[in-house]
């Protein structure tokens, strides 16, 4: 390896053979990059007449964007093999900082363009990449990575294994919009809508446009007035009654129970909304025996006891 | 037999002039015979497969068991049943939807252990113990009990373990109708032969390599005819729409081809999960439809259908077994003590029973 300065035209900006990350440059490496240059050296290797970039793609951007006309570059002997060199691409970066889903589906996809054999990646990539060392796994990244248009996505949210492989029981055009759904949700409520519309697909035996067709989800999609996480919020709502219709609507009517039942605030009432606990919890905030009292008088009062009869029923219930 | 195929057979390299490693081997003509240090090395190549669950059910791994007999763990908070366990073979050439076994063993192949003075020792050990009431005691829990019989005689070999073991019921547990070896030898008194059943439509989507309901059924009935007592298991029990129907007539079934006097015990258990099995299991049976059902996440991290479901169909099961006078002989499998409580105990003759759950067993 030899280090040395060369002319940023010699180095060819427009191959990104070795990339594999998605991090894009920010203001802060631009103005790290302005204030003292690029410190640490770029690693790239001659192909033809030109050097092509193997790390340091966002430094050698920011270069371009300040329009440095040198940078520091280590140049990797001739001989290096393009598995050799993606290697060392991908231990710059390892060393300090965790790969996203995407970042590491693409960096899986340019081991097997290297040439490493399917089983080496299993036994070796896959645990430095932390993921289950298996078939399997190598399948799904390999999938992933032909989905271009849903890594950024992926990246940005870092997505789980699982919510990625959910997406990718979805058709192509599925695929898009549901990503359009999702996108500017947090991780967990794009989890949450993927799975949802996941289980109603299989369960309805239905396409995901016909899913979208339902008069429910077509008023939440026409709401001018939502924002894109408002309309987040009660897609996944109307998913969780959809999903989980028998326990929510025995809550809704526990709930509007309870609702009637009219209580002072200092007295709550509570219930395991998995309605596997089938007891009533009543929380007292009180500071005398009067108070006491009049507490047990509300709660006993004949107008209540309707109520109470039906919540209990309702906690008790089977399924018809 | 079933259909199951083994391509590959792993040796555990001290184990090589065994002789049950021998006659397995025998038994598998034409298959590569790899001998190796440990079971790392097999799951090692079985974790290459896009499907390694699937993988590991196509190979053996012939090796030794430190140990064999454990309490079944059952699950916290759940009313145990006491069963025992016989930790012989380890993983299950059947493949079913929703095994837990995709989830527990993962890629693991199919581990059958040889060291039988071993397990010998140990269960003579476990059978002096004194005892006062009996127990029951199978091979079920972590592979199918009889589907590989045909190679290791697993059952021959237990049955005369067993023998006169007083106070000790072995049970063999299946969805295979394998009783060929069973079916050639004296049967004891202590032995039992279990069947898991489903309705039909289920086996036929959710059961791989599994024998039709029918053939189970045939099989109980030979059993019977030669003088074992059976029991069956519905477990797990799936809800979809029509179950019920379709479930009195597999009890209808049952009635019309087993005597209700050979029936031993009855298990109810509705489908449960732990989190992690759909993601093991989803791709691997793409036609299932299993785990997009209603489930709640219960006290135990497991996934279960909502209280009200699943008490409806205990109930339901009950009632329909109470109609034969069988009610005494069910029992459920990993349930909430509270449930237990609504459902059974209340439903057999307003009897409240204080020895859970096989009183008859005293």
């Amino acid at each position: 390896m030899k280090f040395k300065k060369v002319d940023l035209s010699e180095i060819n900006l427009q191959e990104q053979t070795f990339r594999y990350t998605l991090k894009p440059v920010d203001e802060r490496l631009l103005f790290s990059v302005q204030q003292a240059g690029i410190v640490e050296p770029v690693v790239v290797k001659k192909e033809g007449k030109d050097y092509i970039p193997v790390t340091g793609f966002r430094r050698l951007e920011a270069a371009g964007k300040l329009g440095l006309s040198q940078v520091p570059v280590i140049e990797l002997e001739e001989k290096t093999s393009r598995l050799e060199a993606f290697l060392t691409a991908f231990f710059d970066n390892f060393g300090w900082r965790v790969f996203s889903l995407a970042e590491k589906s693409l960096a899986v996809k340019k081991f097997l363009e290297f040439g490493m054999e399917k089983a080496e990646i299993i036994r070796k990539v896959l645990v430095w990449l932390e993921l289950p060392p298996n078939g399997r796994t190598l399948e799904i990244l390999s999938q992933l990575a032909e989905e271009e248009s849903l890594l950024p996505i992926i990246h940005e949210k870092n997505w789980k294994l699982s919510t990625a492989e959910r997406l990718l029981e979805f058709n192509q055009e599925e695929r898009s919009q549901l990503v359009n759904l999702v996108s500017g949700l947090s991780l967990n409520r794009q989890a949450e809508i993927i799975e949802g519309f996941c289980i109603l697909k299989k369960r309805w035996g239905k396409a995901l446009a016909e899913i979208l067709k339902e008069t429910e989800f077509q008023e939440i999609l026409a709401q001018k007035n939502l924002d894109k996480v408002q309309a987040g919020e009660k897609l996944a709502e109307k998913l969780r009654e959809k999903t989980s219709s028998l326990v929510t609507r025995l809550l809704k009517q526990i709930d509007r129970e309870i609702m009637e039942l009219n209580l002072s605030p200092p007295l709550t009432v509570d219930y395991d909304r998995t309605l596997e606990d089938r007891h009533l919890t009543l929380k007292l905030k009180l500071s005398s025996v009067e108070e006491l009292k009049n507490i047990i008088r509300e709660l006993s009062s004949q107008e209540r006891e309707s109520h109470w009869q039906r919540i209990f029923a309702l906690l008790r219930t089977l399924e018809e | 037999m079933e259909k199951i195929t083994i391509e590959k057979i792993f040796i555990d390299k001290k184990l090589e002039e065994d002789r049950l490693v021998r006659k397995i081997v025998d038994r598998l003509p034409g298959r590569p015979v790899v001998l190796v240090d440990s079971g790392a090395q097999v799951e090692d190549e079985i974790r290459l497969s896009p499907d390694p669950i699937g993988q590991g059910k196509r190979v053996i791994y012939l090796t030794e068991n430190r140990s064999f007999l454990r309490p079944c763990p059952c699950t916290p908070g759940c009313l145990s049943c006491g069963y025992w366990n016989i930790d012989l073979d380890q993983n299950c050439p059947l493949d079913c939807s929703y095994c837990i076994l995709q989830a527990y063993l993962k890629g693991q192949p199919l581990t059958l252990s040889v060291n039988r003075l071993d397990l010998e020792k140990e269960v003579k050990r476990f059978l002096s113990q004194k005892r006062k009431n009996t127990i029951r005691i199978g091979t079920g829990e972590l592979t199918d009990s009889l589907a590989l019989d045909w190679l290791t005689e697993n059952s021959l070999f237990l049955v005369d373990l067993f023998k006169g073991a007083e106070r000790c019921l072995l049970e063999f547990k299946t969805k295979t109708a394998a009783v060929e070896n069973l079916l050639k030898i004296k049967p004891e008194a202590n032995v039992v032969l279990a069947w898991s059943l489903n309705p039909e439509k289920v086996i036929a989507r959710e059961e791989k390599g599994t024998a039709s309901l029918l053939a189970r059924l045939e099989a109980a009935k030979k059993a019977v005819n030669h003088g074992y007592r059976v029991g069956f298991h519905f477990d797990p029990i799936i809800h979809y729409e029509g179950w019920k129907e379709d479930y009195a007539e597999v009890v209808e079934l049952i009635f019309k081809m087993v005597p209700a006097e050979a029936i031993f015990w009855v298990s109810l258990g509705t489908l449960r999960f732990p989190p992690n099995l759909p993601e093991a299991a989803r791709f691997r049976f793409k036609e299932s439809k299993l785990y997009e059902q209603e489930f709640i996440r219960s006290w135990d991290g497991k996934y279960r259908y909502p209280r009200p479901r699943r008490q409806k169909i205990y109930q339901e099961m009950i009632d329909i077994f109470c109609d034969y006078s069988l009610g005494e002989k069910i029992y459920l499998c990993m349930e909430s003590p509270s449930v237990y409580e609504e459902t059974l105990i209340k439903k057999i003759r307003g009897r409240y029973l204080t020895t859970f759950p096989f009183f008859w067993l005293r």
